[in-house]
């Protein structure tokens, strides 16, 4: 590989001379040889500057040899018989060479130059992806080691120390142990959900839907997390299926829902609505939290990424990235707004009409 | 394999589960005066476990190091009707849907509760008791004679077509079991339909609009995303 890329370039240095020498062919009634030289020093130049130091050293000496051979008289033989032309190839030569290497040192430069910045640049990235994945391996590690430590807590408290508690203690150590266990399992489920999505495995069943059989799904799902709080369900009469998967779907409301209930205040109710377009079904989900600062608001669907809220933090950072993956695969897409008199409201767009698909 | 055959009145269950952890937590959890626990650890031990034990009810974990799950249920189904759960995991929709359809009776996703797993163990139990249902149905405030094919809710009589109808005698006949929409399209619309489970989405629509006090909380006809429906008998 190096010595064909060495090879072309004294390739090129060739067809340099050959052009060079061509061009010469045609001014030659015009000009006096000695002017050609301006010629061939275009082609050094020309070469050092594309080709390189070696290169353009090599175009020099083959440009003396051409312009001997084509030009000078005699013609057509590498006798001199004007000796002032071995000046004229001395002094080309040398001028070509002083050119070659000042234009190779000024290439190798900014060749370097450009290097450097590359490999700036890769290391900055590297660095950003390093504190990325540290991060994202911190939250990990948290979100996945709280429960766990809560859990083996709450049954090593049962098991060594069981005879010693009351009722009521060993039944709120068995609830809490339940309660994050359950919540484990719902972040080992978002990890891989999340996991599949990146790696493009997840493979999406679009089927004509029920809108209103999604609903349930989601709320049937997220029915003992809820309790007795209100969720209000608002559907126009009359709505068709629309194509979708029902399991991923599901899914989304579901993180919604428990985003949600998370944030709002203890009886606030939480709001589901559908309506549908032409082109759209828009999905909300709507509560009367704290909202989210309008700074934030376009990143709270990005992986990991937490609002500053002092009190109440356990979220995992991914729900809502889920959901905007799932949604993203479906063509859809979800955004969220601040609510007049207070919370957040979740809209997410569906296409009606998936392409290849008839409802 | 452990435990025996004490009592008649005893039912045996069989768990097949590689993983020792989840057999442990099975056989403190479920044995009792009503159920005795066997174990197998692999596909080709439960075969002959299913065999020589006949048990009442088979726990299966689908992935088994040994042979596929849904293997396991096709050979259980060449000589045996015993009522088959499957233990899986959620996002394997696939995986529960042909497990279903190669003859298995229930699954459930891990991790599980006990009293849900007790739950579906004592409903296979009961169907495969009773093989004729009872000709009234009865769930809480939902009742249909299957003889006089009259539904009443909360003594409303409820006036169903006949697709809705048939649908729900469906449903009824294979209470508390889920039923994949493959086999409902087959069974009510027969195999013409297979490709169109939008006809059964509508229908079990319409349906919940008649027979459920909240149709976007459905109390009577679930959904099992990606798998199928069940109807739930309460008391």
């Amino acid at each position: 590989m190096k010595y064909l890329v060495a090879a072309s370039g004294y390739l090129g240095s060739l067809l340099l001379v050959a052009a060079a020498t061509l061009i010469c062919e045609f001014i030659r009634p015009h000009l006096i040889p000695t002017n050609m030289v301006m010629i061939y020093l275009l082609a050094v130049v020309i070469a050092a500057v594309k080709l390189g130091l070696r290169p353009a050293i090599a175009t020099a000496f083959f440009s003396v040899l051409a312009f001997d051979f084509f030009f000078v008289p005699p013609r057509l033989t590498f006798n001199v018989t004007e000796k002032e032309y071995l000046v004229t190839f001395t002094g080309f030569f040398v001028v070509g060479v002083i050119i070659s290497s000042l234009v190779a040192k000024v290439r190798e430069q900014s060749l370097e130059r450009e290097r450097l910045s590359k490999e700036a640049e890769k290391a900055r990235i590297l660095q950003v992806q390093k504190n990325l994945e540290r991060a994202l391996l911190n939250s990990i590690s948290h979100d996945l080691r709280t429960p766990l430590v809560s859990i083996k807590g709450a049954l090593s408290a049962l098991k060594d120390e069981g005879d010693r508690l009351s009722g009521e203690a060993r039944q709120e150590l068995l609830e809490t142990a339940s309660d994050e266990a359950e919540r484990l399992n719902r972040f080992v489920g978002n990890l891989l959900d999340m996991t599949r999505l990146e790696a493009g495995a997840m493979r999406l069943k679009i089927e004509p839907s029920d809108v209103q059989e999604l609903i349930g799904c989601a709320l049937s799902a997220t029915e003992s997390r809820l309790g007795e709080r209100e969720v209000s369900v608002a559907l126009p009469p009359g709505l068709t299926l629309i194509p979708l998967d029902l399991v991923l779907m599901t899914q989304v409301l579901v993180n919604l829902l428990d985003n949600a209930n998370k944030y709002a205040p203890a009886m606030s109710s939480i709001e589901i609505e559908a309506s549908v377009g032409s082109d759209w079904l828009t999905l909300t989900v709507a509560d009367r939290g704290p909202g989210v600062p309008e700074s934030e608001l376009p990143h709270i669907f990005d992986k990991f990424y937490h609002i500053q809220v002092p009190e109440k933090a356990g979220g995992t950072g991914l729900g809502l990235s889920i959901c905007r993956g799932i949604v993203e695969a479906h063509g859809g897409g979800i955004m969220a707004k601040n609510r007049a008199g207070g919370g957040l409201v979740v809209e997410i767009l569906l296409p009606v009409d998936v392409q290849g698909e008839e409802v | 394999m452990k435990a025996s055959q004490d009592a008649n009145s005893q039912h045996r269950i069989l768990v097949i589960d590689d993983e020792a952890a989840i057999r442990r937590f099975l056989h403190s959890a479920l044995s009792s005066e009503e159920f005795t626990l066997h174990e197998a650890e692999s596909g080709h031990n439960g075969l002959s476990a299913a065999a020589a034990l006949r048990p009442d009810v088979i726990l299966l974990d689908l992935g088994l190091p040994d042979l596929d799950g849904i293997e396991v249920i096709r050979r259980i189904r060449e000589w045996s009707e015993v009522p088959i759960i499957v233990l899986s995991v959620r996002e394997r929709e696939d995986d529960k849907v042909a497990a279903l359809d190669a003859g298995a009776d229930d699954y459930l996703t891990k991790p599980f509760g006990v009293g849900e797993l007790l739950a579906r163990i004592r409903a296979s139990l009961r169907r495969s008791i009773v093989q004729s249902s009872e000709p009234v149905f009865i769930s809480a405030d939902l009742r249909v004679d299957l003889n006089l094919r009259r539904v009443t809710l909360a003594g409303n009589e409820i006036q169903l077509t006949p697709t809705e109808y048939d649908l729900l005698r469906l449903l009824i006949v294979h209470a508390d079991k889920v039923l994949t929409h493959k086999l409902i399209l087959k069974q009510i619309w027969g195999g013409a339909h297979q490709e169109q489970p939008q006809v059964l989405r509508v229908t079990i629509s319409n349906l919940r609009k008649k027979i459920e006090h909240d149709p976007s909380r459905p109390r009577h006809i679930t959904t099992e995303p990606g798998v199928g429906y069940r109807l739930r008998q309460s008391a």
